[in-house]
């Protein structure tokens, strides 16, 4: 079974070809907010270097968010527009969780922190216990300032956005702070975090699944025009 | 509150101040116009675009909402005018483009006031005669204060 795992979420974008648990060629790049640009050219290069067919693919894994409002639009779509046309499922990933993965081997409680703008961030929490990988506190949007309430034991914190905010945890947190190295998020370590979701045939309906965008902005529409 | 304002006798004029708001201006930068149609909102645009050393002509971005251009610093030309409601400019998720790398200019700002960031530069342009026009900034945070006074 070949999985095709998309993620666009933020600046850092990722696209991979998983088969049976072996990654078959994987691109991890600085794509800034030039997805919609970039994404295609490279999976088509993608699928040239796994020396594999787009018909071969059986299930999409797409990151969901939070993240970029575009960057997520861009991802979802040609996740859906490949699955549509593929006629094959799809399943969406939480991509905070898919930024902790990439630091599953950490015993630490992990907190991924994404940017999400006017002095905001979204996080979640994740921790490896025994073996079994489990969400600790869902995806919500804070601020640096209230993680001083919610992290109470020394925790990993990562995510492109920590190098920026790391003095300011640092100062807030004191030694409950620990910075990971900087990793870039990559898009294989979506087919770990659904595979009991592709066992069980647990699929997202391509019509309804949307990204999590958490952020709604508070307006009121008018009622006539 | 300190409110400056410029007289602008020609198009030519008003460009010549918007190219040097291009040359002061940042990464992030956000700068809101608001006039009737005709105050020169896109005209003020092409000045900045100018001052961004845009070699590439700014036409009003009106019917695609959004327009990228490329110079020392991207410039994103946004322009409300088309929209019907809020709901619709807040589906756009244009906030990767107000806290990017470039400059964001948005026409007819005042249909989405409260959605857009609460740090800018407003500028309210509006008729004095045919060709003259009055341009009132309001700096919204300090960084818009300081631009403000360098302008002047």
């Amino acid at each position: 079974m070949m999985l095709l795992a998309i993620d666009t979420s933020t600046d850092s974008a990722s696209l991979a070809l998983v088969q049976d648990g072996r990654t078959l060629a994987e691109a991890t790049w600085r794509c800034g907010q030039n997805h919609s640009v970039e994404l295609l050219p490279r999976l088509t290069r993608l699928l040239q270097e796994a020396r594999a067919e787009l018909q071969s693919v059986s299930c999409i894994l797409v990151a969901k968010g939070p993240g970029s409002f575009n960057g997520l639009r861009v991802g979802l779509s040609t996740a859906k527009g490949l699955a549509f046309s593929l006629d094959i499922p799809i399943i969406g990933v939480s991509s905070l969780e898919l930024e902790a993965r990439q630091h599953a081997e950490n015993d630490l409680p992990i907190c991924p922190i994404f940017n999400a703008r006017r002095g905001d961030i979204a996080t979640a929490l994740y921790q490896k216990r025994g073996n079994k990988w489990q969400q600790l506190v869902p995806e919500h949007i804070t601020t640096v300032e209230a993680l001083d309430s919610e992290i109470t034991e020394k925790t990993l914190f990562c995510g492109e956005y920590v190098p920026i905010i790391a003095d300011e945890l640092k100062k807030k947190l004191k030694d409950k702070a620990v910075i990971a190295p900087d990793k870039p998020r990559r898009a294989s370590l979506m087919a770990e975090l659904a595979k009991e979701r592709l066992e069980a045939e647990d699929y997202d309906n391509p019509a309804t699944l949307q990204p999590l965008y958490l952020r709604h902005p508070a307006i009121t529409q008018r009622r006539h025009r | 509150m300190n409110q400056p304002e410029i007289t602008s006798n020609s198009p030519e004029e008003t460009q010549e101040f918007g190219a040097r708001l291009g040359e002061l201006a940042e990464a992030s930068d956000v700068f809101l116009l608001v006039g009737k149609l005709g105050a020169g909102k896109t005209c003020l645009t092409q000045g900045i675009a100018r001052g961004l050393g845009i070699k590439e002509y700014a036409a009003s971005p009106s019917f695609v909402v959004v327009r990228e251009l490329y110079g020392r610093l991207p410039l994103y030309h946004m322009d409300f005018y088309r929209l019907e409601n809020l709901a619709e400019i807040a589906d756009l998720g244009l906030d990767d483009y107000f806290y990017g790398r470039g400059v964001s200019v948005v026409e007819w700002a005042e249909k989405g006031i409260s959605l857009l960031p609460p740090e800018h530069l407003l500028i309210e342009m509006s008729y004095v005669s045919d060709t003259g026009r009055r341009l009132k900034l309001k700096a919204g945070g300090k960084r818009y204060r300081q631009l403000v006074a360098k302008l002047k």
